[in-house]
């Protein structure tokens, strides 16, 4: 007998096609290659297109604040001549508190046009609470599918705020215990509902994200007259970083560096149900954007719209201590209370201003709402509970899962980094794999496109 | 329209069993069951008994009720010292310590 879950899992491919009104076999070139450009304009939405429906929605356009007294705190602990202008994009002031509410507002829209009654996703993160609130907005209905709690019913409580601010919104939340079968759960719900599958991975998700890097490029030309030397972007299922910078490239803004930025939490399982309750932060770490980067389609929709190794130039880790450093610091200096997640490219930004010129501007991407749960104060009284040591030190006493460190000083702040070129050959060694034999010529190209490996590069890397 | 006799109900319910679950989780998953919770509307129910509720988008679920009028218990929290000790790291960074601000201790 077939049990409930193989039945399901073998419709997979048929309940996908039903629930994204996508029909993603059309871009394939071969068992690897696809035409990524033809699936990013299938939406049918121009840029423009884009622009207004999240005008129309209340989304986008949000304050570009300069960080002055940051500025000046970070150039008094730097060389002579040093220490860039930081900006920061205040995307909590988009209607659900995030810069998530630009992907679900085109993904509401798209499922509107459709005829689609609801719409499904699955997220721990704040993009649950994105689409609970496009979805209101349009009228539709909404479940978010959500792995929220351990074995012992013990639930995370950045991810209990989650769930509360969904509900606030009138959406149903599924919440599960730890595992990679929520994607099963996932295929239930849109089984069962027939509502649209609001993936964070379809071409309209990340199109959404390109009005951010376009408003990041033109309004620090209208504040600084000079293109941003540095934009940092949170890093985690690549999105961030694909919207970013085909918003930056679309602005012509060619020249500013695209650096990724994910909180280490490198050794812990992301499917174990003990680590489960040692994150501090449950989105934009390196458990989603190591495997993220490496192979991007392990998602679910048939091909993922975010391919971050196009677009990323620099990839850097910093600590769960330094980030909540850098939310204390933002509230202190700046006036600015918002969500710690958010603030995880500002701890970089801490760091990486000092490396540059003074008259030279960094933007951070964004930050994101705060309240019970997310606070400070909440993660770590929850960590130490769950046997976290939290002490006083620097980033270099920061152990994932064991030790968060909680700096005294900017000095004690650094950033870590990740080589690019290593998971490029993560990627190109899975593409590999998934094709079961060595890479036609074509194959090469696309990996060439898609990993930025020169051709010559994975022969020698290959032989 | 919900009848008034209804209550917001908390469900849970096993969605795979220890045998059924996916392969490559670590030990300390595999050996758990995958369970899942939903909250919505049931008839008279009693904790720790079967009922089945309508959620916010009309869906029926079925479990076992683990909680009636559930609501939300995450806090702001307490402070830990050592984020104490941050804060006033930061405080001085901020605003150094003048002769002035000894003098009016």
């Amino acid at each position: 007998m077939t049990s409930r879950y193989d039945g399901v899992m073998g419709r997979r491919a048929e309940i996908l096609r039903r629930a994204t009104g996508l029909d993603y076999e059309q871009f394939d070139r071969g068992s690897l290659a696809f035409d990524y450009e033809a699936l990013m304009a299938a939406t049918g939405y121009s840029f423009a297109d884009v622009q207004a429906i999240q005008a129309s929605r209340g989304v986008g356009r949000t304050p570009m604040l300069e960080m002055r007294r940051l500025t000046e705190l970070v150039r008094e602990h730097s060389p002579t001549g040093y220490g860039a202008r930081i900006f920061v994009k205040d995307e909590a002031a988009n209607p659900s508190g995030s810069f998530k509410d630009r992907r679900a507002a085109t993904s509401a829209e798209r499922a509107s046009e459709l005829g689609y009654r609801g719409m499904v996703a699955a997220t721990s993160g704040n993009y649950g609470a994105a689409v609970a609130s496009q979805a209101s907005m349009s009228g539709l209905r909404c479940v978010i599918v959500q792995e929220a709690f351990d074995s012992s019913g013990r639930g995370q409580p950045e991810i209990l705020e989650k769930a509360r601010k969904c509900e606030a919104l009138g959406a149903e939340v599924v919440q599960t215990t730890v595992g990679p079968e929520l994607f099963f759960m996932l295929l239930e719900v849109l089984d069962q509902t027939g509502f649209f599958n609001a993936s964070l991975y379809t071409p309209m998700s990340v199109q959404g994200i390109e009005t951010l890097g376009h408003e990041i490029a033109t309004e620090i030309r209208e504040l600084t007259g000079r293109d941003p030397s540095v934009v940092l972007a949170t890093h985690a299922g690549g999105g961030m970083a694909t919207g970013v910078g085909r918003g930056l490239r679309r602005a012509n803004c060619d020249g500013a560096q695209l650096v990724g930025v994910s909180v280490n939490l490198v050794g812990l399982h992301m499917a174990s149900d003990r680590d489960f309750n040692r994150k501090s932060f449950t989105t934009g770490h390196t458990g989603f954007s190591v495997p993220f980067t490496t192979w991007p389609d392990r998602v679910d929709v048939p091909r993922n719209a975010a391919r971050p190794l196009r677009y990323l130039d620099k990839f850097v880790t910093v600590t769960q201590g330094s980030v909540f450093f850098a939310t204390e610091l933002l509230a202190q200096a700046e006036g600015l209370e918002r969500g710690p997640a958010g603030n995880t490219s500002l701890a970089a930004a801490l760091v990486l201003a000092r490396e540059l010129p003074r008259d030279e501007v960094l933007v951070v991407t964004e930050t994101e709402y705060t309240g019970a749960g997310k606070t400070p104060w909440a993660q770590l009284e929850f960590a130490r509970a769950m046997g976290v040591d939290v002490i006083a030190g620097g980033s270099e006493l920061d152990d994932p899962g064991r030790t968060i460190a909680l700096p005294e000083s900017i000095e004690q702040i650094a950033v870590q980094d990740v080589d690019l070129d290593a998971l490029r050959r993560s990627y190109l060694k899975a593409a590999t794999a998934v094709v079961g034999r060595d890479l036609t010529a074509e194959e090469r190209r696309f990996v060439e496109q898609d990993a930025r490996v020169s051709v010559d590069t994975q022969e020698a890397l290959v032989s | 329209m919900a009848d008034l006799t209804d209550r917001w109900t908390e469900v849970q319910w096993t969605v795979l069993d220890t045998s059924d679950r996916s392969a490559n989780l670590p030990p300390e998953t595999r050996t758990t069951p995958y369970v899942a919770r939903v909250r919505g509307l049931a008839p008279d129910p009693r904790v720790g008994a079967k009922a089945e509720l309508t959620t916010v988008v009309g869906r029926r679920v079925s479990g076992v009720v683990t909680e009636l009028d559930p609501g939300y218990s995450h806090s702001f929290g307490r402070p830990l010292p050592e984020w104490v000790h941050m804060r006033e790291s930061i405080r001085h960074l901020l605003n150094p310590p003048t002769d002035s601000d000894e003098d009016s201790r």
